[in-house]
């Protein structure tokens, strides 16, 4: 009964033409949806549901002189923005809130693949055509994605007819429960004014710039993942640079979702944290890494727990007994 | 959780722990025999408690009161196989002070290898389970548990309302994955409204 539920909530979205052409078809539709991502101009707002929560935001996306501009207004609560050009960040806050980046290094070659990678060979995910809606005033195509294995989410795609453009997307576990959901409730495809990319807020900017890829620079990590879900490849790795710290992240991605591997010296054993927010899994736990002593693992992404929790295990120390 | 359920809960966690007595675990088996609701509430507090054990075990979707049966029935009375069923446990339970005990449903511990019942009710896909948590949270469920794909159910709970800090311990984490995303995935911007949710989580 089990199987049978689960089959058909995974069909029932995903009845349409039939398999084989369905396959192709949802390729090419993910191939347009990656491009109109980065090269539609459009300004909207949408709504993201994660569990029992649901907040409002606008986006507003343009591409002008090559370079991808993007504007993101929280329109609930305190008013935020984070604005984007490119690869600069912006963040503005009410008052003096001081968000962090780090020197975060790109992982060369890997940060480009996802950059500039269509999303249309995505093998870790069955690509299935489902039926066509209508969301945001606008028609839509639906494309499924099953995960073929259990260490990530499906995803549930609505595509805009004419452009491609995200409309809704829903991660599903593997039960068909919708995670988390993202949403546009009104959405306008075409020029967008210069204007409209400025933020309107008044607070503090926190500018964020992330670093050229600079492999000769990157140091390298005094610790490893043994385990890494299939297909998902590292886009960043980061260490610290100051002597003596141990701490370092690793990011990696499917190329739809990601994880963040955080690792980090610690000074006691801490109770194994769990915690999950719509999609969101942050999972932390103490270990000792070699014979570099106790360490603090945090494993974040939208993933599954299980998959978090297997990780944060399989974290080892690299070259133990020359670092200390 | 009112007075009832708390009591409720904690026969159940003593039956899990072994720690009934005999008349009490032929109540509860017996109620739980009739009650698929209490079948639910077993369920997920096993699955809980495993969730913080497992590594790579698979959910099988299997109905925890019929193997406490099964093993009862094995072995009548006997504390110690009741025991069995869920050892090791206690180590790294949330404890009631970690600030945001989200305790997730995930899949346990393949026990009792032997003569685990292969099917499942018809009522334990669709049911709702509440998982152990510490007073004062909040608890929802998103899913149940899976067959095909050892997925997670996601209980989720929240306790910022006893120590915020704890919370805030994760925030800048969640921050920094979301920017890492936006870098090195298809999705642009909405990793940071996954941000603004998690913050808004309570």
């Amino acid at each position: 009964v089990f199987i049978a539920s689960l089959f058909t909530l995974w069909m029932s979205v995903s009845v349409a033409v039939p398999a084989q052409a369905d396959h192709s078809e949802a390729h090419q539709w993910l191939d347009r949806m990656s491009h109109a991502l980065r090269e539609t101009a459009y300004d909207g707002v949408f709504v993201y549901e994660q569990g029992d929560h649901m907040h409002s935001l606008r986006i507003v996306h343009a591409v002008k002189d090559g370079v991808e501009h993007e504007r993101l207004v929280h329109m609930d609560g305190e008013p935020r923005e984070i604005i984007r050009k490119g690869h600069e960040i912006t963040c503005v806050h009410p008052g003096d809130e001081k968000v962090r980046l780090d020197h975060a290094v790109p992982a060369g070659a890997f940060a480009q693949r996802f950059f500039g990678e269509s999303v249309s060979n995505l093998k870790a995910y069955a690509a299935d055509m489902g039926k066509p809606v209508r969301v945001a005033g606008h028609d839509a195509v639906t494309v499924v994605l099953t995960p073929q294995d259990e260490w990530r989410y499906g995803h549930r795609l609505a595509l805009e007819q004419s452009s491609g453009l995200l409309l809704r997307s829903e991660l599903v576990d593997a039960a068909g429960h919708v995670l988390e959901r993202f949403q546009f409730t009104s959405l306008t495809l075409g020029d967008v004014s210069e204007a409209a990319l400025q933020p309107s807020a008044k607070g503090h900017a926190v500018p964020h710039h992330m670093p050229a890829p600079a492999a000769a620079d990157t140091v390298p990590a005094h610790w490893r993942l043994a385990w890494v879900p299939a297909e998902f490849t590292m886009a960043m790795s980061d260490v610290s640079r100051n002597a003596g710290d141990k701490s370092g992240v690793q990011m990696y991605t499917d190329g739809l979702v990601g994880f963040s591997v955080f690792v980090e010296t610690a000074s006691a054993e801490q109770p194994e944290v769990v915690m999950q927010h719509g999609a969101t899994v942050v999972y932390s736990r103490t270990m000792p890494l070699g014979d570099t002593g106790l360490h603090a693992v945090t494993v974040v992404g939208e993933i599954p727990v299980l998959a978090a929790r297997k990780l944060a295990a399989s974290v080892q120390a690299v070259g133990t007994g020359n670092v200390q | 959780m009112n007075p009832h359920q708390q009591a409720t809960h904690e026969s159940l966690s003593a039956l899990l722990d072994g720690e009934c007595n005999e008349l009490e675990m032929r109540r509860l088996l017996k109620q739980l025999d009739s009650d698929p609701a209490l079948r639910g509430q077993l369920d997920t507090l096993a699955r809980t408690r495993a969730a913080m054990q497992a590594d790579t075990a698979a959910w099988a979707g299997c109905d925890i009161s019929a193997r406490v049966r099964e093993a009862v029935a094995a072995e009548p009375f006997s504390k110690g196989v009741i025991s069995k069923l869920w050892q090791p446990l206690a180590q790294t339970a949330v404890a009631a002070s970690v600030a945001v005990a989200v305790v997730l449903g995930v899949a346990y511990l393949p026990l009792l290898q032997d003569g685990v019942p292969q099917g499942v009710p018809a009522d334990s896909s669709n049911a709702t389970h509440y998982a152990a948590v510490p007073a004062g949270s909040m608890t929802r469920n998103v899913s149940t548990g899976a067959v095909a794909v050892p997925v997670a159910p996601a209980t989720v709970t929240h306790t910022p309302r006893v120590a915020p800090d704890n919370l805030d311990r994760f925030e800048p984490y969640v921050q920094r994955h979301a920017e890492y995303a936006s870098y090195n995935s298809n999705s642009g911007l909405m990793p940071f409204a996954r941000v603004a949710s998690f913050q808004r989580a309570e």
